[in-house]
């Protein structure tokens, strides 16, 4: 008997094993021939997955029949998509915000209507479009990522041109000297109007109000269940690490290039101002994703409804990823009216992979995840990924306390496990040079771990946790009364605020 | 495990000829350790393993079989089967494998790591420890700085667990190269210096699981040769990596219920305490893999060029130069004229920057560059094959919000929804996207074809306020809409019915005569159904405004 038991204890596998006894993770066969990389994805009123590519094509994938219809074609770069009641579609292209209609009947679209395309275009390849999101009052959100120093502008240019910078339009737009000129222009440059701003539309898109700034490459955008303005953005510079923002109207959200685009802006070129100065103006991010450990380059968010994942998971946000093999689950938390974030991985060690750009719930709560690479390291098609209704042992929610966390599981725990339980600390440089290292990382000290009387809830008292930290609670070798071992057993909290 | 055609050791010696007699090991316990394996398979036998051990420091077992008498030798000429041949060859790459990899791991804390010597036998071999047995499985004798394997150790191993695979073959390797590595830095010496104190046993059981985890480093260095699923195996059961992936196992370990409530538990927390020690300190020395994750993944893969080059590459241009490759992540530039300048990685510091090169040297040895593929994959697909086709890309010699339309199988126009108007029209094939959507944009489409009229402004002049709206598809083919000032206009484009060109018909609401610029052009005829048009001026009136076309015949 002491064999076999030890056999058990020996097999004991890592943590991120239990994900395919839980969902099913199949591969859907995109339309032959067609260049299957997803930039845009949502689910229409009639249950089909519509899925924009990237060579323009727009389809719609019944997966009753799992057959795939053609509904638009020609579109440029579409990052963005969001369906509409009638069964107009509304696509974020490179250029414009373009709806698309069918008035024929025919099923496919035959309006191309542009909703709006007030924003500069350098032509350089890195002012990807994204969005829309819309809000409560059917207002249009959408967020523009700014040019890469990687290639000069184009010498034909839409919209208008900034002045603020220390290289001038000739400069900008010469291939030949580039060399000598993309250092002072700047890693990331918005040299065209509005690049690196969330633009709100009205409904019909005729008014325009530029309501936040300071995006790099905000490659999702989305609102929560809670109706907060979610954008993700990629690690580069003046960006630590891939950060979350909950964006508000008037925000700077920490890349200076767009400043030249305010309202009477009078600062002269943003990339040279006191990093100080800049600190103080931008609004902190909600979260944030570490570098090579949760995400590298995040993607869009999605809420969960309701049945499609366990119980404690509905209303929650899922945030795809490029880079690393998973997505990221966000929990929510209000310290004295701040919002903050603890990010958790979902499908780690699952056999999902890397390349995960757009993600869409299916009617049947099925999540689909369309996959892209660009040329950067990524890959290409669908992934439908299905709970089987088996519970698991996960963190479900979790509270900053004024000493410490209180962390709600999904099911009881087994108290014997609690002391697996560890944090550490750490926070980041704020800095025009690409990415940051993890600065002051520090274990946590839990002076006491206690555990609820229904034994899913577990107050950590850790002493007061520090503002601007990131804090890591690693709940590997945690388990269920049952056993059962936690998935997404990693939790990055990032304190903007200390309770009272 | 993809190992012909890798580095074979030359420390390996081949002593199957020699016939030794003499003192003799027991076989009993491996006879029931194989009768564990036939029923719980490897994983059977590792757990068994572990429970001798601590059988072992209860002072059951007696492990010192090793320490026999004398024994007599004799050569003879032995047969070899090609099998036997192989494994021959087999274990040379692995002790070379464990050669580079602990050489590098000794240089990196500034030790040079004494290379072991491997000897084949067959039967019995006569050691400075004293006679080893075959019955006794792999071995290392210190007193010799020697591992014995006798090879036909395999033949059990794949009668046992029906073909374990070569990674449990070369793991029993590496874990014997553990030993030595604990004579080289101290640690056999003072678990030796136990011998007879109450904690020796204890002390033997730590340097077994230690082993096991120098066997780890190897495993993980040597992964990207192993089936995934074996390396699996070998985590599960036996060996923490490098990469202390095994940590939240350890953790596991160290507060499950299992171990805490059933087994010996002070003594295996002992164990676990130690590994995971262990593991820390490896870990707080940079992890190559880890930092090349953070800062380098996003731009390199193995072995085709994203947006850098491959490691493939890389490992062409720095392999046995870690300075240059040091000082060119610090301060990298451009070398392809079309490629990016990579950002700086100063960050990292000097010795993450080693480990990471570290880390893509072992990764990427032996990766062949992919040739990327000549031309563009889906250039067939229906959608890319329909005519005529409307195309929203990155055009020369037009705004970056162009179109590009394909009329039909010959006739192609430009419009640019920037300014709302004509850029210009072609005829042969239509364009090529390939340039602009291999990559992330940064190229322009191609035109396959002549251009044959271009248009320097609109018609509405060149100072008209332009307001793009979009386009209707009707039959496949553009309507374009647009405010010209204050006018509502249509545009629509088909291709002329015979020969080179195309129809341009045009919907205007003006309550005021009008008058557009068509400027003439070289091998363009311009006709009219409505208006007069002379001298590249079209005058209508607002009847003729709201419906009228152009036809245009290119030479």
């Amino acid at each position: 008997m002491k064999t076999t038991a030890f056999l058990a204890w020996l097999t004991l596998g890592t943590a991120a094993f239990g994900w395919t006894e839980n969902f099913t993770f199949e591969n859907i066969a995109t339309p032959p021939g067609m260049d299957p990389q997803v930039g845009a994805m949502d689910l229409m009123p009639d249950g089909r997955i519509a899925v924009a590519f990237h060579r323009g094509e727009v389809m719609f994938y019944d997966a009753a029949s799992n057959s795939w219809s053609l509904f638009a074609t020609g579109l440029q770069e579409p990052l963005g998509m969001l369906a509409e009641a009638d069964g107009s579609v509304l696509v974020m292209q490179r250029a414009e915000l373009t709806r698309l209609k069918d008035t024929d009947g025919d099923g496919q679209a035959d309006e191309y209507e542009t909703v709006f395309d007030d924003f500069g275009m350098s032509g350089n390849y890195h002012e990807f479009s994204y969005g829309p999101a819309r809000d409560a009052e059917g207002n249009l959100y959408i967020v523009l990522g700014v040019a890469s120093n990687g290639a000069p502008m184009a010498k034909e240019i839409r919209g208008e041109f900034s002045e603020i910078g220390q290289v001038d339009f000739e400069g900008m737009t010469t291939r030949e000297t580039w060399g000598k000129k993309k250092g002072p222009a700047g890693r990331m440059y918005a040299r065209v109007n509005w690049r690196g701003w969330v633009l709100k539309l009205s409904p019909d898109g005729k008014k325009m109000e530029p309501f936040a700034s300071g995006f790099r490459s905000p490659n999702g955008i989305g609102f929560d269940a809670n109706g907060r303005l979610l954008i993700t953005d990629n690690q580069g510079d003046w960006r630590p690490t891939s950060p979350l923002y909950d964006v508000k109207k008037d925000g700077f959200y920490g890349h200076p290039a767009s400043l030249v685009w305010k309202d009477g802006w009078n600062g002269g070129d943003p990339r040279l101002m006191e990093v100080a100065k800049l600190d103080a103006m931008q609004v902190p991010a909600v979260g944030f994703f570490p570098q090579g450990e949760l995400a590298n380059s995040p993607t869009w968010p999605v809420i969960i409804p309701k049945g499609a994942f366990p119980e404690g998971m509905a209303g929650q946000t899922v945030i795809g990823e490029m880079n690393q093999p998973n997505l990221v689950r966000v929990l929510d938390d209000v310290v004295d009216g701040t919002f903050q974030t603890a990010l958790v991985p979902l499908f780690d060690g699952s056999p999902l992979g890397i390349g995960n750009n757009r993600l869409a719930f299916g009617k049947d709560g099925s999540l689909f995840v369309g996959k892209t690479a660009l040329s950067w390291p990524g890959s290409k098609g669908i992934t439908r990924i299905k709970w089987n209704g088996k519970a698991f042992l996960s963190l479900d929610g979790i509270k900053a306390l004024p000493k410490g966390f209180s962390l709600r599981f999904s099911q009881p725990l087994d108290a014997s496990t609690l002391k697996a339980l560890s944090v550490k600390s750490h926070t980041y440089d704020y800095h025009e040079a690409y990415g940051a290292p993890k600065k002051d990382e520090t274990d946590v000290e839990i002076n006491a771990s206690t555990l609820s009387e229904d034994g899913m809830t577990v107050t950590l008292d850790t002493g007061a946790l520090k503002e601007k930290y990131l804090h890591l609670i690693d709940m590997t070798g945690l388990l269920s009364k049952e056993g059962g071992k936690i998935l997404g057993n990693k939790a990055w909290y990032h304190v903007v605020k200390t309770p009272e | 495990m993809q190992w012909k055609g890798r580095r074979r050791s030359g420390n390996v010696e081949d002593n199957r000829g020699e016939t030794h007699r003499g003192a003799s090991g027991g076989g009993g316990g491996l006879g029931l350790l194989m009768m564990i394996g036939r029923r719980f398979g490897l994983k059977g036998i590792l757990a068994a393993v572990a429970l001798v051990l601590v059988l072992w420091k209860l002072g059951f077992v007696d492990p010192s079989m090793l320490l026999g008498g004398g024994a007599t030798v004799s050569r003879q000429k032995v047969e070899i089967s090609p099998v036997e041949q192989e494994r021959f060859e087999f274990v040379k790459v692995v002790l070379a494998g464990t050669e580079d990899i602990f050489s590098a791991e000794f240089a990196r804390l500034g030790k040079r790591y004494e290379l072991p010597k491997l000897i084949v036998y067959r039967g019995k071999v006569l050691t400075a420890c004293g006679t080893g047995d075959a019955a006794m499985g792999p071995f290392y004798c210190p007193g010799d700085r020697k591992i014995y394997i006798d090879l036909g150790f395999y033949d059990e191993l794949d009668k046992t667990f029906e073909a374990p695979g070569d990674f449990a073959q070369a793991y029993v390797v590496a874990h014997e190269v553990g030993h030595h590595i604990q004579k080289l830095l101290g640690a056999s010496d003072k678990v030796n210096a136990k011998r007879g104190q109450p904690d020796f046993n204890e002390y033997s059981v730590r340097l077994e699981l230690q082993a096991d985890f120098y066997a780890g480093v190897w495993a993980h260095h040597t992964r990207e040769c192993l089936d995934r699923g074996k390396i699996e195996e070998a985590t599960l059961s036996r060996c923490p990596t490098a990469a202390c992936e095994f940590r939240g196992f350890i953790t596991d370990c160290l507060t499950g219920r299992a171990v805490s409530r059933r087994y010996h538990a002070p003594l295996m927390k002992l164990i676990l305490t130690l590994l995971a020690a262990t593991c820390a300190a490896l870990s707080a020395a940079p992890d190559g893999k880890q930092l090349f994750t953070n800062n380098c993944s996003a731009c390199h893969m193995l072995d085709q060029m994203v947006v850098g080059p491959s490691l493939a590459e890389i490992r062409g241009l720095y392999n046995g130069k870690p300075d240059e490759f040091v000082k060119w992540n610090i301060a990298p530039r451009k070398k392809r004229p079309n490629a990016i300048e990579m950002p700086s990685m100063v960050h990292v510091g000097d010795e993450g920057l080693r480990a990471i090169y570290e880390y893509i040297m072992q990764f990427s040895e032996g990766a062949v560059e992919k040739k990327a593929a000549e031309g563009d994959p889906y250039a067939t697909s229906s959608t890319q094959a329909a005519r005529p086709q409307v195309m929203r890309i990155f055009m020369p010699d037009a705004s970056p919000a162009s179109i590009a339309v394909a009329l039909d199988d010959i006739n192609s126009i430009c419009w640019d929804a920037g300014s709302s108007r004509l850029r210009y029209a072609w005829t042969g094939g239509f364009i090529d996207g390939f340039p602009y959507w291999r990559g992330n944009g940064n190229g322009l489409a191609r035109i396959l074809g002549v251009v044959r009229y271009t248009e320097a402004a609109s018609p509405f002049g060149k100072d008209a306020s332009m307001k793009f709206l979009g386009y209707k598809l009707k039959d496949g083919l553009p309507v374009f809409r647009y405010k010209a000032g204050d006018m509502a206009v249509t545009e629509s484009y088909s291709p002329a019915d015979a020969g080179f060109g195309f129809v341009r018909a045009f919907t205007v609401s003006t309550p005021a005569p009008l008058t557009l610029d068509f400027p003439e052009q070289t091998g363009v005829t311009v006709s009219t159904d409505k208006g007069k048009l002379e001298g590249g001026k079209l005058t209508l009136t607002p009847a003729e405004a709201a419906a009228f076309t152009l036809t245009y015949s290119l030479k």
